[in-house]
């Protein structure tokens, strides 16, 4: 594979996240507008489908501003080091079965390496690096308490999420995603279906890990002005907010590939790229229906419910299909 | 051999930034970079499991703690930056340091130390299935060996950090060792407090 062929893929993936992110953007105010018993955004284009255009401009066109005491260096490399993070991170998850024109085969993902899952959990860990250095470089207590949180948070349900992953692994026998998803449809089985406690404990993980509502204590506005990000402004407070976005597409594809099947359709209903996207627009909609119910959860609770709760379950759950593994035969 | 000259230029770099940084979080930066380009240089040694795991391990979850810890403790003044020189003659030490080192690793190349290595590896060398099959075959006793020890560490800091008489702390609060302290001195003014309501009601 040349350095071309890789780059043209990379930027094309970009380019598809990216578009992604803006109508997601607008899916979610719609659909948080309908939960609340109001519209959403309607005013700029039909059915307000324009507004991503609108809000791109006015983000681009704000001043950039630094906080007169902020660590000049790391502040700017802050909201780089998240985008890079939630770009990098993606791009080795396959979004379908590779295509095939007339004997060039087309693989769905920019790079697959053996062990693909690895390398996104890797690169997703270096996430709270932006996180953290943004709100310790800006020199305010609000942003420095924000970050403070999310690294605590962060580092506590990524041991959940891994172990969650682990039962995933462990029932597939496999390291790389599109082998996963084959070892689902070969044994004509999604993973959920053994490991629903794994599917829970990962859902809960991904919704924390990425910092969104009802785990949403790094940005706090009631407590923290807007926690990690409050002194940044213009484009570099919009890279802070795609890379949110754009992990939460990898959380709800890794949810797809690991748990639901991937890109197989239910009941033998073949394969397409089709399937994996409408798995990941419905726990993309999960994500939306949680921040619209639960009101945020308080902070030692949040480290409780970690410890205490989801950590320990996630070792009975690593346990329980171990046995299913060893001594019921798996899937046969 | 380019990536390795790119890649190895840089862990260099890196780890000269990391000592002569002059605010402790920087220090941890180039220490970040400094891993990342190690887990780079793996992965063209052919170990990728060692690799991302380096990553994982290192950049993701040790360097995240130490970032917490020196943002607990410096977050104001950009960190503190440390005065240039606290050891007299500290660059010297270190020049004759690295030109020992230096001067191991030349002689153990002229020497063909490396020279015994397989000229061919074995299919799906460092990779995870090779790395867990040995793991788990030749190398199983170190292993489980090195599980019981660090099971060991974990009982004892919790039994370290977990006070006698206090309540029981929120898991994954990072514990402060400055409370015993800060009881502590509550405790004396509450006592110097009663011994004064005492000599005042002695007065009376």
């Amino acid at each position: 594979m040349s350095l071309g062929y890789v780059l043209v893929r990379s930027i094309l993936l970009v380019l598809l996240l990216m578009g992604a992110f803006a109508y997601f953007m607008v899916m979610e105010r719609k659909v948080l507008g309908y939960f609340q018993l109001r519209w959403g955004p309607v005013r700029v284009g039909p059915w307000g489908l324009l507004q991503p255009i609108a809000d791109a401009v006015k983000m681009v066109s704000k001043e950039d501003t630094a906080p007169a005491g902020a660590d000049a260096l790391i502040f700017h490399a802050a909201p780089a080091i998240v985008l890079f993070v939630a770009l990098g991170a993606f791009a080795v998850i396959p979004l379908g079965p590779t295509l095939h024109f007339g004997g060039f085969a087309v693989p769905l993902s920019v790079s697959s390496p053996p062990s693909s899952l690895l390398y996104v959990l890797a690169i997703a860990s270096l996430g709270v690096y932006g996180i953290s250095l943004g709100g310790w470089a800006s020199q305010s207590k609000y942003a420095l308490l924000g970050s403070l949180r999310a690294s605590a948070q962060m580092v506590s349900y990524e041991l959940a999420l891994g172990l969650a992953v682990i039962s995933a692994v462990v029932l597939s026998g496999r390291l790389d995603l599109p082998g996963i998803v084959a070892a689902q449809s070969q044994h004509h089985l999604w993973g959920v279906v053994p490991d629903i406690l794994g599917f829970a404990i990962f859902a809960i993980c991904s919704v924390a890990e990425c910092n969104r509502a009802p785990f949403d204590l790094a940005e706090a506005e009631g407590e923290l002005v807007a926690g990690f990000h409050t002194e940044y402004s213009g484009f570099r407070y919009a890279n802070f907010v795609i890379a949110e976005y754009i992990n939460m597409f990898t959380m709800s594809a890794l949810g797809a590939l690991l748990f639901l099947g991937g890109w197989n359709g239910p009941f033998g209903l073949g394969a397409s790229f089709w399937w994996l996207l409408l798995k990941m627009a419905a726990y993309l909609f999960f994500f939306i229906w949680v921040r619209s119910t639960y009101p945020r959860i308080r902070y030692d609770r949040l480290m409780g419910f970690g410890w205490k709760v989801l950590v320990p379950a996630a070792f009975v759950n690593l346990v329980w299909i171990a046995v299913f593994v060893g001594l019921l035969g798996g899937w046969r | 051999m380019i990536a390795f000259l790119v890649v190895g230029a840089a862990a260099l770099a890196a780890a000269i930034g990391v000592i002569t940084a002059r605010s402790a979080v920087h220090s941890v930066l180039w220490l970040i970079v400094h891993l990342c380009s190690l887990a780079v240089l793996y992965m063209t040694l052919r170990a990728q499991f060692l690799g991302l795991v380096q990553i994982l391990i290192y950049a993701g979850a040790v360097m995240v703690l130490f970032l917490f810890v020196i943002g607990l403790l410096s977050a104001q003044q950009g960190g503190a930056p440390v005065p240039r020189a606290q050891l007299p003659r500290q660059v010297g030490f270190a020049i004759f340091a690295a030109v020992v080192v230096a001067g191991a690793v030349i002689l153990a190349a002229l020497f063909g130390a490396f020279q015994a290595a397989a000229p061919s590896l074995p299919a799906g060398f460092g990779g995870v299935t090779a790395f867990g099959t040995v793991l788990f075959s030749t190398y199983l006793l170190p292993f489980e060996a090195t599980a019981m020890a660090l099971l060991t560490a974990i009982v004892a800091v919790v039994a370290l950090g977990a006070g006698h008489d206090e309540p029981a702390r929120p898991a994954g609060l990072p514990v402060r060792e400055a409370e015993p302290e800060a009881h502590a001195s509550i405790d004396v003014s509450h006592a110097e407090h009663r011994s004064e309501l005492a000599a005042r009601g002695g007065q009376r």
